[in-house]
């Protein structure tokens, strides 16, 4: 029998914090150039942005989310412009919003049209390198222009471009000082779809030099060619980070969606439906639409269950680990 | 792509940038012609001076009490104030925000653009009306008069306009409520009107009395250097503490 303990004495401040907010998170990855850690943001009542944490790595990053998740004002903390409520954020190991250093290694594309009404298109980038200190301004800003495809000596005010014209600008602009974390908001609207193909190029050629490209877009069909690596917001909140095939393969409590194409469908169909982890099947003409709960059992399962009863199968396709299926069901969660 | 500067960019090359962008940018013909009509006022109000009964005191009315107590101020206020509010409601500001420079160079940067479109704008049309009105010895007071005002008010409306976004009614009520009501109450509230060191200026150009002028010398110019030093700091201040859309 042990002697009576003393009462343990009562935890310091810092102690009881810990306690109030839970196990501490994963140590971000030592080469993230971007930590995002437990930040909130409230404008009064509404919470903008509620205890989101991650890192971005080297790399395209599409951050997504609907209208109104919280994807520009988390853009905007990214940036510095404006403030967490609650949490840290660290580029490069800096904080943004109180050091003006770590700018140089911004690039932000806003995503508002509004532009300097009385300036040219290299008077505004060569201006921005200006000040971001770039050797040689307004040869670095011709450079850079050329890059997004304008031309440098078009002496026409920049309120006359177009929308797209616009967009470009604001990249130009966005990469003249070399920064190693550019922040691009809804950067392909407006574009034809030859300069679209042009931009996700240039990003990924940004992102092979090692910095880290982050991309809000609702344009899922778009984000799908920026890369694979997503950061989903949903009312304020992380709903998840990673490889968009990745986080498809942990939903486990979602059935997975496979087309089947065959010269037999009804058959097929009636023998498909047999098997535990098939939850319903759909005939639409010669496909057949599968719910199963155990993508890995079903595959193994077609082929034997399609000779058993005849059929030739022409195609097996997952219809839901497109970006656009994954988006789906975290919003709904 | 040239490596990026790693240290802050200093205020010899920022300063420069910043105030060729907002020169450029905010400061259209218009409003520049506006704020001159304010000036031209001072000019008709000196030439009617000459007829009035007692000249002088009438110079000194049109030059000092209307063109440095209203139009200095006025104009100041029609220029400084939407200088940066207007970037804020443009969301514009993040194009000058976003950049390795300290804080205060915008806010310099402002006020020097603000004063070297208003200085001209202001000192032109009240020397012209100090000499039409036969009050020469006015000139000279009355043109250093506008220059430390325009900074001084300057340096406060900025910091207004950046700040709330009814920056121009504000200053519009400091204006006439502070500056022209409650200033004359007393000594007190004088000495926290800037027009009471601008007026004590116009005075070393004149034999007469001019009302509130019961500033010290020294102070006449200090002070208001000092008020817009201080609105530098606000200003900054503001820069750092608010978000940027």
């Amino acid at each position: 029998m042990t002697a009576p303990s003393a009462p343990p004495p009562p935890p310091d401040a810092s102690q009881r914090l810990q306690i109030d907010v839970g196990p501490p998170p994963e140590p971000p990855p030592p080469d993230a150039l971007v930590v995002v850690d437990r930040v909130s943001k409230w404008f009064g009542d509404l919470v903008a942005v509620s205890d989101v944490s991650f890192a971005v790595r080297p790399g395209v990053t599409a951050l997504l989310g609907p209208n109104g998740a919280g994807k520009s004002t988390m853009l905007r903390m990214l940036c510095g412009l404006a403030a967490p409520s609650n949490g840290s954020i660290r580029v490069l190991g800096r904080d943004p919003r109180t050091d003006p250093l770590v700018a140089s290694e911004i690039g932000l594309a806003p995503q508002q049209e509004s532009v300097f009404g009385s300036m040219t298109a290299l008077q505004f980038v060569s201006a921005s390198a200006q000040l971001q200190g770039v050797a040689d301004p307004q040869g670095e800003a011709r450079r850079m222009l050329g890059l997004v495809e304008l031309d440098a000596d078009d002496d026409r005010r920049l309120p006359t471009y177009s929308k797209g014209m616009r967009q470009r600008v604001k990249l130009a602009q966005a990469i003249v000082h070399n920064p190693r974390v550019i922040l691009l908001d809804e950067p392909l609207s407006g574009l034809d779809p030859r300069q679209r193909v042009h931009m996700v190029e240039l990003f990924h050629h940004l992102a092979s030099q090692g910095r880290a490209v982050i991309v809000s877009s609702h344009v899922l069909e778009e984000v799908q060619r920026f890369g694979s690596n997503v950061v989903v917001i949903t009312n304020g909140r992380l709903a998840a980070q990673g490889d968009f095939r990745e986080i498809r393969a942990l939903m486990d409590d979602r059935p997975r969606q496979v087309k089947v194409r065959t010269d037999r469908p009804r058959s097929l169909a009636a023998e498909l439906v047999k098997q535990l982890h098939v939850t319903s099947v759909q005939l639409s003409g010669s496909d057949i639409r599968v719910d199963t709960t155990d993508i890995a059992a079903f595959s193994r399962a077609v082929a034997p269950v399609s000779q058993r009863c005849g059929a030739r199968l022409f195609e097996v396709r997952p219809l839901d680990e497109d970006l656009e299926s994954v988006f789906r069901y975290l919003v709904s969660a | 792509m040239t490596a990026a500067a790693t240290a802050s960019v200093p205020a010899s090359k920022s300063i420069p940038a910043f105030y060729q962008i907002l020169l450029r940018s905010q400061f259209t013909r218009g409003r520049v012609i506006g704020a001159a009509a304010l000036g031209l006022i001072a000019i008709v109000a000196a030439v009617l001076s000459r007829g009035a009964a007692d000249p002088i005191d009438a110079a000194i009315f049109a030059v000092g009490l209307y063109g440095i107590s209203l139009m200095v101020p006025l104009i100041t206020l029609m220029l400084a104030s939407p200088l940066l509010g207007n970037l804020v409601e443009d969301r514009l500001l993040v194009y000058l925000w976003l950049k390795p420079t300290a804080r205060w160079h915008l806010a310099a940067a402002a006020l020097l653009a603000t004063a070297s479109v208003l200085i001209p704008v202001t000192v032109v049309p009240l020397v012209i009306a100090a000499l039409v009105s036969g009050q020469a010895g006015l000139a000279g007071p009355v043109a250093l008069a506008a220059i430390v005002g325009v900074l001084a008010y300057g340096g406060f409306f900025l910091w207004l306009g950046l700040r709330y976004r009814s920056g121009l009614w504000l200053g519009l009520a400091y204006i006439v409520v502070w500056e022209n009501v409650v200033a004359n109450f007393g000594d007190g509230p004088a000495r926290f009107a800037i027009r009471s060191y601008l007026l004590t200026i116009v005075e070393w150009g004149t034999e007469r009395s001019v009302p509130l002028a019961d500033r010290a010398d020294a102070a006449a110019i200090l002070v208001p250097v000092l008020f817009a030093m201080a609105g530098i700091a606000l200003t900054t201040w503001a820069l750092r503490s608010r978000d940027i859309d």
